[in-house]
């Protein structure tokens, strides 16, 4: 997905000329701080377009568990949220809707394309495509790729931590252990 | 200007302008979705309210096409299967099952019994997680976050048993024309052999803590009633029309596959209501079982490979004509429609896709009853949006 | 079945093998007698399960399917209308279903439903409704010959036979 490609202009968030203002106590020491509680409980929003939304929601399930890294709860508003998990496809029609809600949210905020249909069109990149919008970083900005169709809940989890050291600067979680033959 | 001063946004976009056209004095028009907590996926309502009630309900469908039947034109016949494990991902090899029984009757193709009991005991698991799901999700939509939890956990134990044959969790595309992608191994039957028990112990206290409970049966029952005339309009198939009284199952009114090598009953319910199509799916769960039971004790004396001897390349070119193969999926009666001008890239595929018949019917459902209650119909027409958009 | 559509002027009824095609009947119908049909097999307990369009070289064929709940016997209703003005009566006042199939028989085909009370795109985009994506171009497109054969015929009209004229020779060469 090359620069030039994409809608949303460098000076703006969005095609709408949505852009957020510099935090009220804008010193470095206190936004770490705050940056730390933020990455500690991102809350995100129910975007479940398709497919990926039933690993979302797996994840966030009792085996997997979101809620022990800080996604406690999805918060269905946007206005409530921290984090946007594109999952799923983007369409034509529904695009307007997926910039309307990232607007919306207030900031600091981030989003996660969740799938290969949100990070590229995912197998509905043909050539005779007419209604699915390939990426949803066309659209919107994209903090953290999460490949697969659909990825695993661990590669969401793993999204997750990656978004978590965006924000904070360093990985707070174990890796997973190499697992022998 | 930014989109937040944008008053032409507020005059709302073709259908909500259309659906105004009709509008009543002293009503309310709203619009449920795209994005809403339930978590059928991107549909979206536009209803028109008086006080709580719903004089006039339209579903505005297109959010996730994503033009699978145009696809079925540009992939290859072999290339064309992962598209079916993302049609309708609760009960993915069902319509990878539609898909392939079609291109085998095109070209004759004869399955051999162990890829066929294959085909049944992954299928019927496949149903437990697709009526797992439904039945979380389901609650969680009514209000209650307990049981999509437990409905999950036994859903994790399902998907680890599935994944063994098929590589994947959820957008299965292990069936092949000819057979399956690959033999169940040893370790797998047995981790079903002691699943079906440990749910069947399951079943009860779902039945006990949710099924009983008055606050769900107060939302359920005598809602969204539709009868077997209105299913006849609309082309209900599956739990709605067994909710209705009719005992009509694929399985057994034209069966395909070894399914009629199996003894199992259809559950129906006269109520025609939500509560109806409630108890038919949790009865199928227990159906499931059997069936997958019986599979699991004829596997072992069944002949053949899990595929067939030079399985068709995914350039295969079948013989020119047409073929309609019909599969009970989760959601009912999935139908696909191939037509072959025998080259590698099909001529037409038509899905018959369950959902979208079952949805047409909400509008007539839902007239009259309260907004919370369009949650309860919705929610027991057991929908999976990208195969009604397809 | 042949009780159940008496008194509808067919063009054509062919039995088929539902081994291999899925289908026990396939008739051929006038766009104008598509109502009258519906009406009687809706009497007949048919329930309709989807209507799709092909695009051929000779026009749009306008397919119908219906099936019943209690004994299982597919019939195709097959409507040929030309390219140029592709229109069908619609079968929505006897079944509500066809509603949603015709309007997305429109949206992908771009054949006009007479009669339907809302012949709005169902699952395009609004910008897109004129974008018919399912039209072939016409190196791709087809002659019915070379797609499927007429079955057993019970009856068949002069004209409809003769679209099926060279089927021997088409599929041969295809196989």
């Amino acid at each position: 997905m090359a620069a030039q490609d994409s809608v949303v202009q460098p000076e703006y968030l969005t095609a709408g000329n949505h852009h957020m203002d510099p935090p009220l106590v804008n010193m470095k020491l206190a936004q770490d701080i705050f940056d730390v509680c933020r990455s500690m409980s991102l809350w995100p929003m129910t975007f479940g377009l398709a497919c990926c939304a039933i690993e979302m929601m797996a994840t966030g399930m009792a085996r997997f568990d979101m809620a022990r890294f800080g996604a406690e709860v999805f918060r269905p508003s946007p206005r409530q949220s921290d984090v946007m998990i594109v999952a799923g496809t983007v369409t034509k029609k529904m695009a307007p809707a997926v910039v309307r809600l990232y607007e919306q949210m207030p900031g600091p905020k981030w989003v996660i394309a969740m799938g290969n249909c949100a990070i590229s069109g995912g197998p509905f990149k043909i050539k005779d495509n007419y209604n699915v919008i390939q990426g949803v970083d066309t659209l919107i900005p994209v903090d953290v790729y999460v490949p697969g169709c659909p990825p695993r809940p661990e590669g969401l989890l793993e999204g997750f931590f990656e978004l978590q050291r965006l924000i904070t600067g360093k990985r707070w979680w174990p890796v997973a252990a190499k697992v022998e033959g | 200007m930014s989109a937040y001063q944008n008053t032409e946004q507020m005059k709302g976009d073709f259908y909500t302008q259309k659906f105004e056209a009709g509008k009543q004095d002293g009503t309310l028009i709203i619009n449920m979705g795209p994005q809403h907590p339930s978590t059928h996926g991107v549909l979206r309502i536009v209803i028109e309210v008086d006080g709580e009630y719903i004089v006039r309900a339209e579903p505005v469908l297109g959010y996730l096409h994503r033009m699978h039947e145009k696809m079925g034109e540009t992939q290859t016949w072999g290339g064309f299967i992962p598209n079916m494990g993302r049609v309708d991902y609760g009960h993915a090899m069902a319509w990878n099952w539609a898909y392939v029984g079609a291109v085998e009757k095109l070209m004759g193709l004869e399955v051999p019994e162990k890829a066929e009991y294959l085909r049944v005991i992954m299928t019927e698991l496949n149903r437990l997680a697709s009526h797992l799901l439904w039945w979380g999700a389901y609650i969680l939509d009514l209000g209650a976050f307990t049981p999509i939890m437990y409905a999950f956990d036994d859903r994790e134990m399902l998907l680890d048993i599935l994944q063994r044959p098929s590589a994947s969790r959820l957008t299965y595309s292990n069936f092949r024309v000819g057979g399956v992608q690959m033999d169940m191994d040893d370790k797998c039957i047995e981790l079903i052999k002691a699943f079906i028990p440990h749910f069947r112990e399951r079943l009860p206290m779902y039945h006990d803590l949710v099924t009983e409970n008055i606050i769900l049966r107060r939302r359920i029952e005598g809602i969204g009633i539709i009868d077997q005339d209105m299913c006849r309009r609309y082309g209900c198939t599956g739990p709605v029309v067994r909710g209705a009284g009719v005992p009509y199952d694929v399985r057994k009114s034209e069966p395909y596959s070894v399914y009629d090598r199996f003894d199992f009953e259809i559950p129906t319910s006269d109520s025609c209501c939500s509560a109806g199509r409630y108890h038919v799916r949790l009865a199928e769960m227990e159906q499931s079982m059997r069936i997958i039971e019986q599979a699991l004790e004829q596997l072992p004396s069944a002949e053949g490979g899990h595929i067939v001897d030079k399985a068709p390349k995914p350039s295969m070119k079948p013989p020119a004509g047409e073929a309609y193969f019909n599969v009970e999926g989760g959601r009912g009666k999935i139908g696909i429609h191939a037509v072959s001008d025998g080259s590698k890239v099909p001529y037409r595929i038509k899905l018959r896709a369950p959902g979208f018949s079952n949805l047409s019917a909400f509008a007539e459902a839902a007239t009259g009853t309260l907004l919370a209650d369009a949650v309860a119909i919705l929610g027991s027409l057991d929908l999976i949006i990208p195969e009604i958009d397809r | 079945m042949l009780q159940a559509l008496e008194g509808v002027a067919t063009q054509c009824v062919a039995k088929q093998d539902p081994a291999a095609t899925g289908h026990a009947w396939s008739v051929f119908l006038a766009p104008g007698q598509i109502l009258k049909a519906a009406g009687k097999l809706f009497e007949a307990e048919y329930s309709l399960e989807d209507i799709l369009a092909l695009d051929v070289d000779e026009g749009f064929l306008v397919q119908y399917h219906f099936n019943r709940w209690t004994l299982n016997e597919r019939v195709v209703l097959r409507i040929l209308v030309g390219k140029d003005n592709p229109v069908v009566p619609s079968i929505a006042s006897v079944f509500d279903g066809a509603e949603w199939h015709e309007r997305e028989t429109r949206d992908f085909h771009g054949v006009e439903f007479e009669g339907n009370p809302n012949l709005v795109p169902l699952l395009m985009a609004v910008e897109d409704k004129d974008l018919f994506p399912l039209r072939k171009t016409d190196k791709a497109r087809k002659s019915i010959k070379d797609l499927f054969s007429l079955g057993e015929v019970v009856s068949c009209s002069a004209e409809v036979e003769a679209l099926f004229t060279e089927a021997e020779a088409g599929e041969a060469s295809d196989a």
